[in-house]
């Protein structure tokens, strides 16, 4: 499903994340690891944002370094803390997102209704909190068609409340559309409610399947 | 100074001062500063030197003499003060300063005084230097009443600024809420390519007002200085390459403003083509005054190349960010170096084929630009 091929990533030649071949089956996959590890690059990587030596492809036919736009219309990826131009509304970033995503009419109004966002939208991203932030950048994350949606920390500042509906959106997206999913967090998954959730363990500059 | 928080304070908010406002300090030394420092006489044959002395200080010895001289330029010292003030209030309502309010103010308040007072001078110190020469040249030419005041309402507008930094940071609820203003701009579409005028018009006004106003200004000077040479294309091109120049800091900060705010814009499915297509939209509407007035000033044909080597230029510059990185030092100088040699090929001619190739340069930059970290 997504397959890397002679990966390598460091910063200043400091090595980060080293992978001949490593293959990632359809599914949602809990990446877990130290802080440092080298989850947030790698996810980075993986959505087009940071440069990498190598290739990765997704489905066996579409690579980032030879299809990068169609690549990232299948990618979508929310930030562990998400910054985006304070000035703009809520709506005006989905409104821009969902330009960009090619995503169909209306598709943000069961995502928004269900994190009860309608009241806030309106407003100004600069009068958010850090949570109301986070609910944000999960919505945008949904939008358009998206193959892989990557999550970078998406538990941190959520309201025990919201998690149980983050699941859900991810469980229903995984069994409607098969959308594979990549989580990352520094702690073991704990939740019950999604279904066969696989975990990777990234450590020692490599990433590891654990069965 | 030696203090770890005040060299913390200093780092933070001078640097940033600083690095915000180069565009605006450049501008003032050479608009006001330079001339101010030591002003040419053009005919200096029927004068003594020491009569040409005197005349190339005329305006740093009027601030101490004149009336009107002594005002205006208490005026200017006041007037950079609130835009220091203006800054440190915008800047602790940022995140990264945030930690300010719990911890700087745990200090006792001479302490916190003391910090405050360093920060305001160091941000300062081009006030200093003014201040120091005038009291000098004041002293050197028999005033004493004024040069003995400059740093008396130095320290007095220093000491101002620190208690009121120090309320700012132990009163966080002093400042009343403000209306958010500007809400016509709502209903305007915000395309990614704007979202930077958008910067502009919320905060960036002051150094695109700075910016437009010294571009103007090197249009009118250039057009005035040649007045019969308006269709001699060499002309417009220098012209062209003036204004590109002067959006240098402008253009730095559209890149640092990508880098900060449009990060999640990398994962959006655009080519290279469409980047490039934003990024002309993008600069041909922040140029777009200058474009105004070169299209009036000068004939179609002409004006439409000066246009595409101001824009291709400003494109470049852009461009060189890609290899750079934010570094301002490095970069004004590769965007000074550039300047200069498009320069002398524009005098030999080369004007249109140094708009095509700063278009071509750019679009190369831009192709093999990766998101390096």
């Amino acid at each position: 499903m997504l397959t890397l091929h002679n990966y390598h990533k460091s910063y200043n030649g400091h090595p980060i994340l080293d992978l001949p071949a490593f293959t990632i089956d359809a599914g949602i996959h809990w990446l877990r690891g130290h802080n440092g590890s080298g989850k947030s690059t790698f996810l980075k990587t993986v959505a087009g944002m940071l440069s990498f030596e190598g290739d990765i492809s997704l489905r066996d036919n579409l690579t980032i370094k030879k299809h990068p736009s169609a690549y990232r219309s299948a990618v979508n990826f929310a930030e562990a803390e998400p910054v985006f131009p304070d000035f703009l509304t809520g709506t005006e970033l989905i409104r821009l997102f969902k330009s960009a995503k090619n995503a169909p009419v209306r598709q943000e109004e069961k995502y928004v209704e269900s994190m009860s966002m309608t009241a806030y939208l309106p407003d100004r991203i600069s009068t958010y909190s850090s949570g109301m932030l986070k609910k944000l950048s999960l919505v945008l994350a949904f939008l358009g068609q998206p193959t892989c949606i990557l999550l970078d920390e998406p538990l941190t500042t959520l309201d025990a409340d919201s998690l149980p509906i983050l699941y859900a959106w991810i469980a229903d997206q995984h069994q409607q559309a098969g959308t594979t999913f990549l989580l990352s967090s520094h702690q073991a998954f704990e939740g019950d409610i999604l279904p066969n959730v696989r975990e990777i363990l990234v450590a020692q500059a490599t990433l590891q399947h654990i069965v | 100074m030696s203090s770890a928080h005040t060299r913390v304070l200093v780092k933070l908010l001078a640097k940033g001062f600083y690095r915000e406002h180069t565009g605006l300090l450049l501008s003032l030394l050479i608009l006001i500063f330079s001339n101010f420092f030591y002003t040419n006489v053009l005919n200096q044959t029927h004068l003594t030197p020491e009569q040409i002395i005197e005349t190339a200080l005329k305006l740093v010895i009027s601030t101490v003499s004149e009336p009107l001289g002594v005002v205006i330029f208490a005026g200017i010292l006041l007037i950079y003060s609130v835009k220091t003030w203006q800054y440190v209030g915008a800047r602790l309502k940022e995140p990264d300063t945030a930690f300010l309010f719990y911890s700087i103010n745990a200090l006792s308040r001479p302490r916190q005084l003391r910090a405050w007072a360093v920060v305001q001078f160091v941000m300062c110190l081009p006030l200093v230097v003014l201040g120091a020469y005038a009291m000098l040249v004041g002293v050197a030419y028999g005033y004493w009443l004024v040069p003995l005041l400059i740093p008396v309402y130095l320290l007095a507008l220093i000491g101002y600024s620190a208690r009121y930094y120090v309320d700012l940071t132990n009163n966080p609820a002093i400042e009343a809420a403000r209306s958010v203003g500007l809400t016509w701009l709502r209903a305007w579409p915000k395309p990614l390519f704007s979202l930077f005028l958008f910067e502009v018009v919320f905060r960036k006004r002051v150094p695109y007002a700075v910016t437009k106003a010294a571009s103007l200004v090197s249009m009118a000077l250039v057009f005035g200085v040649f007045p019969d040479s308006r269709s001699d294309l060499r002309l417009l091109g220098m012209i062209g390459l003036c204004v590109a120049l002067i959006q240098a800091v402008l253009v730095y900060q559209t890149s640092e403003f990508e880098l900060t705010y449009l990060r999640f814009a990398r994962n959006f499915p655009y080519g290279k083509a469409q980047q490039y297509g934003q990024q002309i939209a993008l600069y041909s509407l922040l140029l777009l005054p200058e474009i105004l007035v070169l299209f009036f000033a000068a004939t179609l044909p002409k004006a439409l190349v000066g246009f595409l080597l101001m824009l291709g230029v400003t494109l470049l510059f852009r461009a060189v960010l890609y290899q750079l990185g934010q570094h301002m030092k490095l970069y004004l100088r590769v965007a000074f170096g550039l300047f200069i040699g498009f320069l002398l090929l524009n005098l030999f001619g080369f004007t249109a084929w140094l708009a095509i190739g700063s278009f071509l340069s750019t679009w190369v930059l831009l192709y093999r630009h990766t998101y390096a970290e």
